[in-house]
């Protein structure tokens, strides 16, 4: 099932992976190392959208890597998120460190978005840009019968759209069933970068929706669905700094410390004065279709 | 008769030729030809040829060989003169059942610094892992030498990069020299007749690697009669055959290995392992002629390839191509010269299948094709100059994709996608002098000149940086087929000094400088088939290294024992690495993510090696330090090299109970590799992320290993040739879990309801992973 992932940079990992599984019977054992200790420093998680909701930022700080508790929140910052249209929104400590918008809001694409944070002292900024979004055309499913090493039998769904051009269009995925997000592969993200398909299935010819051969399937989403689900993808169109925080972030919460793998690295945030985190600006665009 | 002597004195005559092994007819290479009581000497080179130019009158010569009879001729020079020799192996003959060979001290004299060797013999003696003769993980255990690890061929030299390690196969560079990701190396010990390593004072013959030269010859054949070497292993078996196509004038070598774990596929009850397959062969080819006194010829050929997959779903498979066609020539009995014509090729593929419309491959390469010239010319035992010049054109393959049928072509809309080839040219010339000023006091000295050429038809590009190091393309330049777009020119000095304080004692010296063009992109700890070669170009400045090194050499002759003690400091010159996140695979950019620096080892090696009696063996230890430091890594501050090890042990012992029964033993300690660790943790998106400290914050602990093996000889049955021997061995007996792979991760434990692993709250844990613990094997060889 993980064809999702096969993509052609990550083949370092998959070969030892493979090799692994295959000729060692490896030894694993749990054990003790003495790590230092840092300073902690703010994070900032948050994502703002074209979607209408109220808007939320959680703020906490770093703790050792060891620690055994909740990392700890901050409550007693001045959190406002402003555009270049001259809009500025407080946001209010809610608890547990969530700072949230008094009303629903939603982004303009075409207008940048900056994230402004006072916390003891320190001031922290970051901001985006919204995007246009592609529209999804259509959102279909069909029945895929063969378990074949990579993909279980069952329902699964696919998009069709245009593809915007030219390329440098970077996308997000979520996908819901029945209200429960699907994410055992972690984030699904897709880019046009690196050829002409990707979950939009544009070569995919239109005509065909209504009786898929299994055989030439379109490239589903890699979740498979039974009869009865409502199956909601949400498309977010972010920019490449975001992309590559959540590719790293990704990363670095699965880094394997084998030889054969690259040194660990601390994915690059967007928000400035040392503190981790990314705040995102997305175009959102969602479509639910049921499995009849 | 006073004057007539003084007048003859004067007329000086040449005696060369060819030492050979009696039994089989192989070149012998660094046989010492001693000129009895005229303090001079020389040694045989890499075709086993040697010429002496002296003033006419009589000698005693004496021709020695480590695991040979001396060879004591008298030679009255009068005119030019041909003399080949057959040198007797010195066998100690209790039962005829084994050849086991006497070894003697080798001269401090003859000894260069920085060069290491070991014999096959010794080699086939140390056990390994899973009882592999393995060439290239023996020589770990040598000073200097150190194994990037576990499961793995690589080695680092004097901290150096693996791919700073110019591997010669009869001349032919060997681009990865791993069988099975690195499990084995892919030279079958059968077909190897001499091996060593510089990994300093690099003579101006060699060039195009920054660290060290690793120069491996095949056997030629034997040319007396037909004979095979072979067995059978716990991986792999092996099969040698030889003989002469014309007696005493022209000899082949085949040589194969085929693994045969996957043989026993059908027998599992798994799926997944039925479905696999995971094997390696390999196949060394070699034919000789002698044409006539003054010309002679080789042909050589390796070929080797494995392959790795999962039913139709993903296969991997990768390989070297080698050929070498060499021609020696004597000019005349004092000129030497070898002409090698040569072609390596080293690729692999992956293919995927996830439907039918989607059967995708992905390829990529490296191939040369070289023209090589030696020449010797002999003016005096004190005297000789070489000098030559070689050019290799090299391609690179950097990426193919592929749809594999019409199915996926329809679907991606389109057949393939190609990144551009590249087309280099590196060219040396080079002249060196040895010259012997007195008994003592010797001096090789030289330079060569390399050149390299970035050659179109290319496409490259110019960019801009951000603040990360985020490289954003700002121009394109295209070039026309043929067209020599970028040069680089780097003169590279070599000196070697030798001194001998008496016939037990020397002190020796070297600087070289060294550059590199081509070079593997990697930024793990270690290399994999799957990392491609780039070349030097615009936006990439060759590596250059300068190293010197002195060394202190010692024989106790009553004890059997040689000693020395040698220090280094290397300095390397435009090192990359890549910055964080760069896309290393199927990017024409690539060069657009690097980052550069320097790195620098320094250490001293420390070996006692015992020759003579019935226990022999070795001890070596290395102390030293390879740092590293690389604008854009580590805010700029130098780090531990990956290559960095503090301290190396190694001890390797063999004893000869009787001539049917030899055990050997080995103990290995070494510091453990650098590791960059957490120093802090946050959550994102409800998940635990660790957050790291600079670069190589910590290390591994340490490793440490000890191996036996025994060997027992079958008695040799009357008359006959066939001979066979039983080895046994167990890698790691006291089953030292070493660290392979360290974790920092979340603590999962099993729902007691579903059976899935979940996340525990808050709890994060260190885990390592060790590859081998305990691995016995068993191989039956045999001769005949």
């Amino acid at each position: 099932m993980e064809f999702y992932f096969l993509k052609m940079n990550k083949r370092r990992s998959i070969i030892t992976a493979l090799l692994l599984i295959i000729v060692l019977p490896a030894c694993r054992q749990v054990v003790d190392w003495d790590l230092t200790s840092v300073e902690p420093v703010l994070v900032v998680e948050g994502n703002i959208s074209t979607a209408y909701e109220p808007w939320e930022i959680q703020l906490s700080m770093t703790q050792d890597y060891f620690a055994k508790v909740d990392p700890p929140v901050v409550d007693d910052a001045f959190v406002t998120i402003s555009d270049d249209a001259g809009n500025v929104d407080t946001l209010a400590h809610r608890g547990g460190g969530v700072y949230v918008s008094a009303n629903a809001n939603r982004c303009v694409p075409g207008r940048t978005y900056t994230l402004t944070v006072k916390s003891r002292g320190e001031t922290y900024r970051s901001s985006g840009y919204c995007r246009e979004q592609l529209p999804i055309d259509t959102l279909f499913y069909f029945y895929f019968p063969e378990k074949n090493g990579f993909i279980e039998p069952g329902y699964y769904v696919f998009e069709l759209a245009k593809e915007i051009q030219p390329k440098g269009d970077y996308y997000w995925w979520q996908i819901y069933k029945n209200d429960t997000l699907q994410d055992e592969f972690g984030y699904i993200l897709d880019t046009d970068e690196f050829a002409d398909f990707s979950f939009f299935n544009v070569h995919y010819d239109a005509d065909k929706i209504g009786n898929i051969d299994p055989d030439f399937p379109p490239r589903p989403f890699p979740f498979g669905f039974d009869p009865g689900d409502v199956v909601t993808v949400e498309q977010y169109c972010i920019d490449k700094s975001m992309y590559d925080f959540l590719n790293e972030t990704q990363i670095q919460q699965n880094k394997a410390g084998s030889p054969f793998d690259a040194p660990p690295s601390n994915p690059i945030g967007n928000i400035s004065n040392g503190a981790f985190g990314y705040f995102g600006v997305m175009n959102k665009e969602s479509r639910s279709v049921r499995i009849p | 008769m006073f004057s007539i002597s003084a007048v003859t004195s004067a007329q000086k005559f040449t005696v060369s030729g060819q030492v050979t092994d009696s039994r089989n007819g192989e070149d012998i290479i660094g046989t010492t030809v001693i000129v009895k009581n005229a303090g001079l000497g020389t040694v045989t080179n890499e075709y086993g040829f040697y010429s002496l130019t002296i003033a006419e009158g009589t000698y005693t010569l004496i021709f020695q060989f480590t695991g040979y009879k001396d060879l004591i001729k008298e030679v009255t020079l009068e005119k030019n003169t041909v003399l080949n020799i057959s040198l007797d192996q010195d066998v100690e003959t209790l039962d005829e059942a084994v050849v086991t060979a006497k070894s003697k001290i080798e001269k401090v004299e003859n000894k260069e610094i920085s060069v290491v060797s070991l014999d096959i013999k010794t080699i086939k003696d140390i056990p390994v892992v899973f009882g592999e003769v393995d060439v290239l993980k023996t020589i770990t255990f040598l000073p200097g030498i150190q194994s990037l690890g576990e499961g793995n061929s690589g080695i680092s030299v004097r901290g150096g990069g693996q791919d700073q390690n110019l591997i010669l196969l009869d001349e032919a560079t060997v681009y990865n020299a791993a069988h099975l990701l690195g499990f084995f190396s892919v030279f079958n010990g059968d077909a190897i007749k001499d091996l060593e390593v510089y990994k300093g004072g690099i003579p101006a013959k060699y060039g195009g690697r920054l660290s060290s030269l690793i120069d491996i010859r095949m056997k030629d054949g034997n040319n007396k009669r037909f004979s095979g070497t072979g067995g059978l292993g716990t991986i792999s078996s092996r099969l040698t055959l030889e003989g002469p196509i014309v007696k005493d004038r022209s000899s082949f070598m085949v040589a194969g290995r085929r693994s045969y774990i996957d043989l026993f596929r059908p027998l599992s009850k798994n799926e997944d392992i039925k479905s696999s397959r995971l094997y390696f062969y390999d196949l060394n080819l070699k034919a000789n002629y002698d044409l006539d006194d003054k010309n002679r010829i080789y042909l050589s050929g390796y070929f080797g390839r494995d392959v790795f997959g999962f039913s139709e779903l993903f296969s991997l498979n990768w390989g070297n191509s080698t050929a070498t066609l060499r021609w020696n020539h004597l000019f005349s009995q004092k000129f030497f010269s070898n002409l090698s014509l040569i072609y390596s090729d080293f690729n692999y593929g992956i293919e995927f299948k996830f439907a039918e419309n989607a059967n995708f491959g992905s390829y990529q390469g490296i191939s040369n094709w070289s023209a090589k010239e030696d020449m010797s010319y002999y003016f005096s035992p004190k005297s000789r100059l070489g000098f030559g010049g070689q050019f290799t054109l090299f391609n690179f393959e950097p990426g193919r994709f592929e749809a594999l049928n019409a199915e996926t072509q329809a679907t991606v809309g389109g057949a393939e996608l190609i990144l551009p080839t590249k087309n280099a040219l590196e060219s040396a010339l080079y002249v060196e002098h040895k010259y012997e000023f007195s008994e003592r006091f010797n001096v090789r000295y030289g330079v060569r000149l390399s050149v390299f050429n970035n050659i179109g038809k290319a496409r490259e590009f110019a960019y801009v940086y951000s603040e990360d190091n985020v490289p954003t393309p700002t121009d394109t330049f295209q070039y026309r087929s043929g067209e020599v777009y970028n040069t680089y020119i780097g003169p590279e000095p070599r000196l070697a000094l030798s001194y001998n304080l008496n016939s037990s004692s020397a002190i020796k010296a070297s600087y070289n400088r060294t550059f590199q063009y081509i070079q593997q992109a990697s930024n793990a700890a270690t290399t994999l088939p799957v990392d491609q070669w780039i070349s030097a170009g615009v936006n990439i400045k060759p590596q250059r290294a300068d190293q010197i090194a002195g060394g202190y050499f010692r024989n106790f002759e009553k004890l059997g024992l040689e000693t020395s003690v040698e220090v280094y400091y290397k300095w390397m010159n435009n090192q990359l690495d890549y910055r964080n996140g760069a896309a290393l695979y199927f990017n024409e950019q690539l060069d657009g993510e690097l980052l550069f620096g320097k790195a620098w080892s320094y250490g001293s090696e420390f070996f006692i090696k015992r020759v003579t009696g019935k226990t022999t063996g070795f001890i070596s230890y290395t102390l030293s330090k390879t740092k590293r430091q690389i604008k854009g890594i580590n805010n700029g501050e130098p780090y531990f090299d990956n290559n960095d090890r503090r301290h190396s042990l190694s001890i390797v012992m063999t004893h000869n109970f009787n001539d049917r029964l030899t055990l050997s033993g080995t103990f290995v300690l070494a510091t453990g590799r650098p590791l960059t660790v957490p120093v802090a943790r946050h959550m994102y998106n409800g998940k635990i992320t660790p957050i790291y400290g600079d670069r190589n914050n910590d290390r591994i602990p340490s490793y440490h290993r000890s191996d036996i093996g025994l060997t027992l000889n079958n008695k040799k049955k009357e008359g006959k040739n066939f001979r066979s021997s039983w080895n046994f061995s167990i890698y790691n007996f006291y089953a030292r879990e070493n660290p392979y792979i360290v974790n920092f991760e979340q603590v999962k434990e099993e729902d007691p309801v579903t059976g899935e692993d979940i996340v525990v709250d808050n709890q994060t844990q260190a885990v390592q992973i060790a590859l081998f613990k305990i691995i016995p094997a068993i191989t039956w060889n045999f001769t005949f």
